[in-house]
């Protein structure tokens, strides 16, 4: 491949850019079709409850109500295993137990008061612990011992208890990692409309438009070809399971009604129901390692919460075990993961899809043994981090490239690492704020994960083309970076390239999950180009007197390779008698092939300064070097690392849902006591790019966007020890700090 | 959020008749930036007790001449109307009470500043999670239970008590740093000394169903008084205080000859820290001095199960004050 690349790599500008900060683009929220209604949701105020009785009557006698749906409406197939669109029992404070479609929101507010529904109250629990207790209240009446069976596994390399038990030093602990709610600023909305075909169009803020498609047509008993999904850009993304209730509700209104509805959940429900949380979790974590410093045995046991439901996310709990099992070359591990069942918000899919928690553990206790061993956390890292041809994590095949040297090493020196570490044991600082760096290294999926991904690419008469794929673009630059992998591959000007994605009427790239769409979507879509460019090429050969083999392509123009004189522009290819058919080239992956994996590999490094007397934890810097392989769009790939990087901080410092103990609710649900980071508390984010060309992907390049969020708790973690001498649980709050300075 | 009709006053006598006309489902309006946000958070449409859910908003805005900020016969005197971010900028206000200009340039974001008016932001509602949720009918509101005692008070609630049966905080910046300054209130009705302004319970205030604020007094202060207005909160942002502190300390040479600190966010009203200000009263202002004071000051806190804390992060605000 030729590695003389004239638009990858390059720092552009996003494609989608002046669109969105003119406000031109269309998020679900700018839709408004023709005679459209407006919804609302009505949800439970108790944790746990069976409907006895609901009477809509009032509420439908309301001038301007147009609709209102219940469980009774509800469609008797779930979305697997147990969600239901709407049930006659509630399962947390704010599940959804009616929707309503009006002639303006107020109305269709005022009409949820005019519900009457009769609740019985059943026994709720609000922790893992209570609720793995026998006798515990069951969340799901069927489900003995509010165990997810199907979301529980072990995963063993070797003998672990027995090579735990030889190792020379051997450290143990429990730890925590809290939930995270997906506070996006993008609303939620979805507008319904079904046509007098009895076809229906979704118009939703969607990151997964083609599962969404296929979860509608099959709830509703439809063919796919009756469904269509339009979500262009997404400004709540982050992961977003259980929006197929309120996608679903909007359609039944909209039928119900017989016009199209805009159903606006609001803010509240968007933190409570439909972005679900990330999983809470509690880890028994051992590391057996010997003197010289090498790990031997990592055995991690964590328990997960579901919440109320188990449908989505479905993988977390098992992708938390990649730190435990393939992160170091440790000669044998056990990951065990148990899934349970809560009367709280239902956990899900969420930025770093159970790596965040999973890393916690793994590096909190590698950093408490370097701590004692007297060893460099850096070094003890790049003594036993994997290597090229070590089995991967994902998807089980040898990892093709694994630039974690290069990740700590640039990451130890932007933060200034060997001045400013030294061991805790060893500082005398009697200062009332004290200040400590830390560290911790990362393993991520980079989209190699069996995810069928298409695209196509269209080319014009004059020489510019169109790019097709299911994506929708979340606002990492997805759009941006296959527009300059088309225009790489075929040859022509980045300008050249009309991206066309955010529908289930293209072909379709999967999720927009997983960070894959640099890696696996780009790779769909590059061979998408370079079928487009053969077939382009074969008339140009003919124009040329040469071989298609022959020919090379850059900014536009077909030339010779032995003699780049003779030439000849795409247009005029494009536009001669011997095309005589629109020329589509078709690309499709299901990654990984071959023997080798991609994944992605980062470093995490803080400063911070706690000040003893508040308990207050200040990060002062962060530095965040990435592994990804090729960096198609710089530019975008550091704004990933930054924005994630400041999501990470979020969920080390403040971000807590307080669930009220007796009654289930969340008191927190809203941006102001939720605890997201603002601009005044973020430090200064050094975003460091490695690239260590991959041999799989286009252009070598692997994926970012998840990543940057799974290392700040570790991180920052190992930060607060090294400056006060205590390991804590994030958030790490001032209660926490105070307290665990024996202050409160 | 309820529909209400939005009526325009063209004075105080006429927001006053309106008042009059339309008792407890009325409430007047300046910026707004506390009652609308509460009003779409439903959260007091079952309130039995005032703050009662509004079904008129009368709005102030239209009033002339309820904006201004001048000194007369040595008193500092702001209309009811001005709003917080002009309190800020305000060089009278930046010379002679440099803390109330801190207070104002700390409270929510640029744009709650431009929209909110002095006399809004001292009558603010409470931020209890409790009573800011629709699903809990609490003490405040009527009901015969406050959540917050058994529950999550881990940052918006009282370190000294709750006499009247609410642990709910004030969560004023203006309110605590004119409790420092020793203002007073003047009213449609009264004038009433900042310190007998707050009540416990309620809708915070002895504000009568008819009664409006239209200006503040703020008296002069020694000349060689430092200031400092300190807030302090979980996550640096346009979030209320957790803990707040407003200090005056009139100095002669390296001793403190007055003492005004006044305390937000850790009592059911803005609180003046006694203790600490009559320790510090002819002292010198050094380390041990503003400790002992500080500990004093929080010798009678009786923090919640979740927010003690508090008491630790207080005593230290008020120290660094002191020391500031």
């Amino acid at each position: 491949m030729s590695q003389n690349l004239s638009v990858v790599g390059k720092r552009l500008k996003r494609i989608d850019g002046p669109d969105l900060l003119t406000g031109r683009a269309q998020f679900s929220i700018d839709i408004y079709r023709p005679g459209m209604l407006y919804g609302r949701i009505l949800t439970s105020p108790y944790a746990h409850a069976k409907i006895t009785s609901i009477d809509t009557s009032k509420a439908e006698a309301l001038p301007g109500v147009r609709a209102v749906v219940t469980y009774k409406d509800s469609p008797p197939t779930p979305w697997p295993p147990d969600l239901y669109v709407l049930e006659n029992e509630v399962r947390f404070v704010g599940d959804e137990v009616a929707a309503v479609a009006a002639t303006d929101p107020f109305i269709a507010e005022d009409a949820l008061d005019l519900i009457n529904v009769t609740y019985q109250q059943l026994p709720a629990v609000f922790s893992t612990s209570d609720a793995l207790k026998s006798g515990a209240p069951l969340v799901h009446a069927d489900i003995a011992g509010n165990i997810v069976k199907s979301q529980g596994a072990v995963i063993s390399i070797g003998n672990a208890d027995s090579a735990f038990a030889a190792s020379d030093h051997r450290y143990e602990g429990d730890v925590s990692t809290p939930e995270q709610i997906i506070a996006g600023i993008g609303n939620q909305v979805a507008v319904a409309e079904w046509s007098s075909d009895g076809g229906l169009t979704i118009w939703d803020s969607s990151q997964v438009i083609n599962d969404r498609q296929k979860e509608v047509a099959s709830v509703l008993r439809m063919p796919l070809n009756k469904v269509t999904i339009i979500s262009e850009h997404c400004g709540c993304g982050f992961g977003e399971d259980n929006k197929f209730r309120y996608v679903v509700l909007a359609a039944l209104l909209a039928k119900k009604a017989g016009a199209p509805v805009k159903l606006e959940p609001g803010k509240r429900y968007q933190f409570e129901a439909s972005m679900k949380k990330r999983h809470p979790t509690t880890s028994h974590v051992k590391l057996g390692i010997s003197n010289d410093g090498t790990i031997n045995a990592i055995i991690t046991d964590t328990v997960w919460e579901k919440g109320a439901y188990a449908a989505g996310g479905t993988f977390v709990p098992f992708v938390g075990a990649g730190a435990t099992t393939g992160l170091y070359r440790a000669k044998a591990a056990r990951y065990s993961c148990t899934s349970v069942y809560t009367n709280n918000i239902p956990t899900g899919a969420f930025r770093g899809y159970g790596d965040p928690q999973g890393h916690f553990p793994v590096e909190t206790m590698v950093n408490r043994a370097a701590e004692d061993l007297g060893m460099d956390p850096a070094e003890i890292r790049l003594k036993n981090h994997c290597q090229p041809g070590d089995i991967s994590p994902g998807a089980g095949n040898p990892l093709s490239k694994v630039g974690l040297d290069e990740c700590i090493t640039k990451g130890a020196q932007a933060i200034g690492w060997q001045t400013k570490w030294k061991p805790f044991k060893t500082k005398t600082d009697t200062s009332t704020i004290k200040s400590g760096v830390g560290m911790a290294i990362l393993i991520h999926t980079s989209g190699d994960l069996y995810d069928p991904t298409s695209a196509s690419v269209m080319m014009n008469d004059d020489g510019t083309a169109v790019v097709a794929t299911g994506l929708s673009d979340i606002g990492g630059g997805q759009s941006t970076v296959i527009a300059q992998i088309a225009a790489e591959e075929l040859g022509v000007k980045y300008e050249d390239i009309r991206v066309n994605i955010g529908s289930s009427d293209v072909p379709h790239a999967g999720g927009e999950y997983a960070t894959k769409t640099t890696h696996t979507t780009g790779e769909a879509v590059r061979r998408a180009a370079a079928e487009a460019k053969a077939q382009v090429f074969q008339a140009a050969a003919t124009m040329l007197k040469v071989k298609p083999t022959d020919l090379a392509s850059q900014n536009g123009l077909i030339y010779v390779v032995a003699q780049p004189s003779q030439s000849v522009k795409f247009s005029d290819v494009l536009s001669s008698p011997m095309i005589v058919h629109s020329i589509v080239g078709r690309g499709s992956i299901n990654a990984p092939e071959g023997n080798l994996e991609a994944m992605a590999f980062g470093a995490n490094f803080a400063e911070v300064q706690v000040d003893t007397e508040t308990g207050d934890v200040s990060v002062v810097k962060m530095a965040y070097a990435h592994d990804c392989g090729r960096a198609i769009n710089p530019m975008t790939s550091e704004n990933l690392c930054v924005g994630g990087t400041i999501q990470g901080l979020g969920m080390a410092l403040a971000e807590q849902t307080v669930i009220d103990q007796n009654n289930g609710a969340s008191l927190t649900s809203n941006y102001l006591d939720w605890g997201l980071i603002s601009t005044a508390t973020m430090p200064e984010i050094v975003p460091i790019l490695v690239e260590p060309i991959d041999t799989l992907g286009p252009y070598g390049a692997k994926g970012i966007g998840e990543c940057p969020i799974i290392l700040p708790i570790s991180s920052i973690n190992a930060a607060i020890y090294n400056a006060i001498g205590k390991w804590l649980d994030p958030p790490f709050t001032q209660a926490k700090v105070l307290r665990a300075l024996g202050k409160v | 959020m309820k529909a209400f009709y939005h009526v325009d006053a063209k004075s105080f006598d006429d927001a006053t008749a309106l008042l009059t006309q339309y008792g407890d489902s009325a409430k007047v309006i300046g910026g707004g930036t506390d009652l609308i946000d509460e009003l779409r958070q439903r959260c007091i449409e079952a309130n039995t007790v005032a703050p009662k859910q509004p079904q008129y908003l009368i709005n102030l805005k239209t009033i002339s001449n309820a904006d201004y900020i001048k000194e007369d016969g040595g008193v500092l005197k702001i209309g009811a109307l001005r709003k917080v971010h002009d309190i800020e900028t305000s060089s009278m206000v930046q010379k002679d009470f440099p803390l109330l200009s801190q207070a104002a340039q700390v409270m929510g974001t640029y744009q709650i500043r431009v929209m909110g008016t002095i006399a809004g932001n001292i009558c603010q509602d409470v931020r209890c999670w409790y009573y800011r949720d629709k699903l809990f009918t609490c003490l405040r509101k009527g009901g015969a239970t406050c959540y917050a005692q058994a529950g999550e008070n881990g940052r918006m609630h009282s370190i000294f008590g709750g006499p009247r049966g609410c642990y709910a905080t004030n969560q004023s910046d203006m309110a605590t740093a004119l409790m420092a300054l020793d203002a007073t209130i003047v009213t449609t009705q009264r004038t009433i000394a900042i310190k007998d302004f707050f009540l416990d319970v309620g809708p915070g205030n002895v504000l009568k169903v008819d009664e409006i604020i239209k200006e503040i007094q703020v008296p002069q202060i020694a000349a060689n008084t430092k200031q400092i207005y300190i807030k302090w909160q979980a996550l640096k942002s346009h979030g209320f205080g957790i803990v707040k502190v407003a200090a005056a300390l009139t100095m002669s040479g390296a001793t403190c000859t007055a003492a005004k600190i006044a305390l937000g966010g850790v009592a059911p009203s803005p609180r003046r820290a006694t203790e600490a200000e009559t320790a510090m009263t002819g002292q010198a202002v050094n380390d041990a001095n503003a400790d002992t004071a500080a500990t004093k000051a929080m010798a009678s806190a009786v923090p919640m199960s979740k927010n003690a804390y508090k008491v630790v992060v207080t005593k230290t605000l008020i120290k660094r004050a002191i020391l500031a």
